[in-house]
């Protein structure tokens, strides 16, 4: 009696989070079912009012019609590949060695240089617009990778959650390390980043993503439309007076496949890493 | 947010003078190797907002390449920069940075700014030429005595009906009202219609009224003509034979919808007419009001960035001359851009009478050249009309009357007037 008397409240409360999560998922797929939905109708269903919840005869060819509305597609889609990537890379790389002196090196002013670092992510990224635009024209970089690619490979954020993983990795396995003759550099790449995976997956992914879906700062620094990324070729979707939305939709479907390609693919980790850090802060 | 943008957009314009007082621009020229005999051809670039994906783009890269044709001595190059909005971030950037280009599509509203930041040349155009342009255009782009841009694509509000529904499109504001309330029945309306500046806009003119006392130095808006073309509008509302449309929705989805018989909205959106029903469309000049048959006016025009070495600012001006002139303006409208004829010229020739025959729905925009009106052009006219259309979401909202909304907004306007001296 006693013990059903216990599990009883503790299964309803389950069915109950359970309700709270399933509608916090159906929140967040909802724009992406009415992506895809949208992007499967006719013209006419798009914009019917009220609102067509199915595609009555699913219009596949409309994604065939978005790709050759836009002829500039597969060098969008290269640009954007080439600038997330060659980004992530360098970021991460970037980040986990910068990571890896607050954590585990004692210089003067650690403490203070950190604080400072920290203290530049309050500054709101508009404000920085105008000035590393000039900066970068003066380095003669406007409509070249560099200018796509450069301004974005440090991360205060990557640094800051690298340098918090970083803690939990012991002291005792830096000792062993040393202890067997391996240097800071050896330590970081062999030991401590392969331990970090979770962390860097995390990481990597956000900065995919955010690169992917920039959009003012690949149009600010670019001219040549063979230079512009996927985003900007989405945005010719939506013109002055109007749009049509189903193939719009549907191109919005094609430029979301790689992060969703590769959220699968870094997901596990990305799990790890969310668990992990809920837990210990 | 919008203010917000305004203002840093002109702090950040204003930077960009201080720090190019003096400076020697650099601009995208062709590299200087050039043989001495043969003289080498100006390049020059041009920004706009015109998508190339859309028949605007399409049909301004033609007009560039036959510019391009016909004049050897000059090369334009023509780079698309998003919505006009990017284009004006893009351009304070680039004019910070000192590689402005030559030639520039700018609004109104982003005109006024440029204006003041001196980041644009007065233009010395010829008398002859100049009349030939419409004159509310002029009116747009005149700063005192001088003229700062060319007009080019400009598109006039007009009527727009579902054939279906309407077989009369109404002439004035009494037969409007009496069309759409036959339409209001199995949950459809007449019109749609929008809290804000612009849809008043479109009516205080036509009710006789002004925007600013005429020396410019007060607001006229809270006149009785204001409070007449408020309540007209807002009526329509609280009778329910005219839709209340949200932020970010565009009239012509409500009209594609087919819930709505008619609406006022830019010939810039003909292209996007597509009612789902399969209805046919058309198109009338906008009705005429109590007082006025005004017309406004909408879109952007060319203009000519300061501190260009004199071969190049010769070669934009040839360039925006041509592409503002009678066969470029006339080429421009004639490609179904939505966009009228600029010049007076272009309307009398037999290619456009032929061409508003076979598409009858640019019909409308013939009286736009005449009858069109414009709002001011003064410095901070944005923090005004976001006071305007502050006013008008109350007395939509039933917060206030339409006197004391518009006494209130005007009050303000005159604040932000004094502060403009």
């Amino acid at each position: 009696m006693a013990s059903t008397s216990m599990e009883a409240p503790r299964k309803g409360s389950k069915i109950l989070s359970h309700l709270a999560l399933a509608l916090g998922a159906v929140v967040m797929l909802l724009p992406f079912y009415w992506m895809l939905s949208t992007a499967l109708k006719t013209e006419a269903e798009a914009i019917a009012y009220p609102i067509k919840w199915f595609p009555s005869v699913p219009q596949v060819h409309n994604f065939l019609e978005a790709w050759q509305f836009q002829p500039l597609w597969t060098r969008y889609f290269f640009n954007s590949f080439f600038v997330a990537i060659t980004t992530v890379v360098l970021e991460v790389i970037i980040a986990a060695m910068a990571a890896y002196a607050f954590a585990k090196m004692e210089f003067f002013g650690k403490n203070l240089i950190f604080g400072l670092f920290l203290a530049t992510m309050m500054v709101p990224g508009e404000v920085l617009l105008v000035p590393n635009f000039i900066t970068l024209a003066n380095f003669g970089w406007v409509d070249k990778y560099p200018a796509l690619i450069v301004p974005w490979v440090v991360s205060v954020f990557a640094i800051f959650l690298l340098r918090q993983h970083f803690f939990q990795i012991p002291k005792e396995l830096q000792e062993a390390a040393f202890l067997d003759g391996s240097g800071h550099i050896r330590f970081l790449f062999q030991i401590v980043l392969p331990l970090s995976r979770p962390a860097l997956a995390t990481v990597a992914l956000l900065k995919f993503i955010g690169s992917w879906n920039a959009f003012l700062w690949p149009l600010l620094v670019t001219n040549s439309p063979e230079m512009r990324t996927v985003q900007n070729g989405l945005s010719s979707f939506m013109q002055e007076a109007g749009a049509h939305y189903h193939i719009w939709m549907a191109a919005a479907t094609l430029a979301l496949l790689p992060v969703l390609v590769i959220f699968l693919i870094l997901q596990k980790q990305f799990y790890a890493s969310v668990a992990r850090s809920g837990l210990k802060g | 947010m919008r203010l917000q943008k305004g203002l840093a957009l002109t702090l950040a314009l204003s930077i960009a003078v201080l720090a190019g007082c003096g400076g020697t621009k650099k601009t995208e020229t062709a590299p200087a190797t050039t043989a001495p005999e043969t003289k080498a051809p100006v390049e020059i670039a041009f920004w706009h907002g015109m998508d190339p994906k859309s028949a605007h783009g399409a049909t301004l890269e033609k007009l560039v390449a036959q510019f391009n044709e016909t004049h050897k001595d000059i090369v334009v190059k023509p780079t698309f920069q998003g919505s006009y909005a990017d284009l004006e971030t893009k351009l304070t950037s680039a004019l910070a940075a000192k590689t402005p280009p030559a030639v520039v599509q700018n609004t109104d509203s982003m005109l006024t700014k440029l204006v003041t930041a001196k980041t644009v040349e007065a233009l010395d155009i010829p008398a002859s030429e100049k009349s030939d342009y419409a004159p509310a255009l002029l009116t747009a782009t005149t700063y005192g005595d001088k003229l700062y841009a060319l007009p080019f694509n400009k598109s006039a509000i007009v009527l727009i009906y579902n054939k279906k529904m309407v077989q009369n499109p109404p002439k004035t504001w009494e037969e409007f009202n009496k069309v759409a309330k036959d339409l209001t029945k199995d949950g459809k309306a007449g019109t749609a219609v929008t809290a804000d500046v612009y849809y008043f806009g479109n009516h205080l003119v036509q009710a006789g009224g002004a925007w600013l006392s005429a020396d410019g130095k007060t607001a006229a808006f809270n006149s009785e003509a204001g409070v007449t073309a408020l309540n007209y509008i807002a009526q329509q509302a609280k009778d329910g034979i005219a839709l209340q449309t949200k932020p970010k929705e565009y009239q012509s989805d409500y009209f594609n919808q087919g819930r709505v018989g008619m609406i006022l909205t830019t010939s810039a959106s003909f292209a996007f007419m597509k009612p789902v029903d399969g209805s046919e469309w058309g198109a009338a000049p906008i009705y005429t009001g109590p007082k006025n048959a005004a017309v406004p006016l909408s879109g952007a025009n060319l203009s000519i960035v300061t501190g260009l070495k004199p071969e190049q600012k010769a070669a934009a001006q040839t360039f925006a001359l041509w592409l503002t002139g009678k066969e470029g303006t006339l080429a421009w409208a004639t490609a179904k851009t939505g966009y009228m004829p600029v010049r007076k010229s272009a309307l009398e020739t037999a290619e456009w009478k032929d061409f508003v025959k076979a598409n009858p729905v640019y019909n409308a925009l013939g009286t736009a050249v005449q009858d069109g009106t414009v709002q001011p052009n003064i410095v901070n006219w944005q923090l005004i009309q976001n006071e305007v259309t502050t006013a008008v979401q109350k007395v939509f909202l039933g917060q206030a009357d339409a006197k004391t909304a518009l006494d209130e907004a005007a009050k303000k306007a005159n604040e932000i007037l004094a502060k403009n001296k």
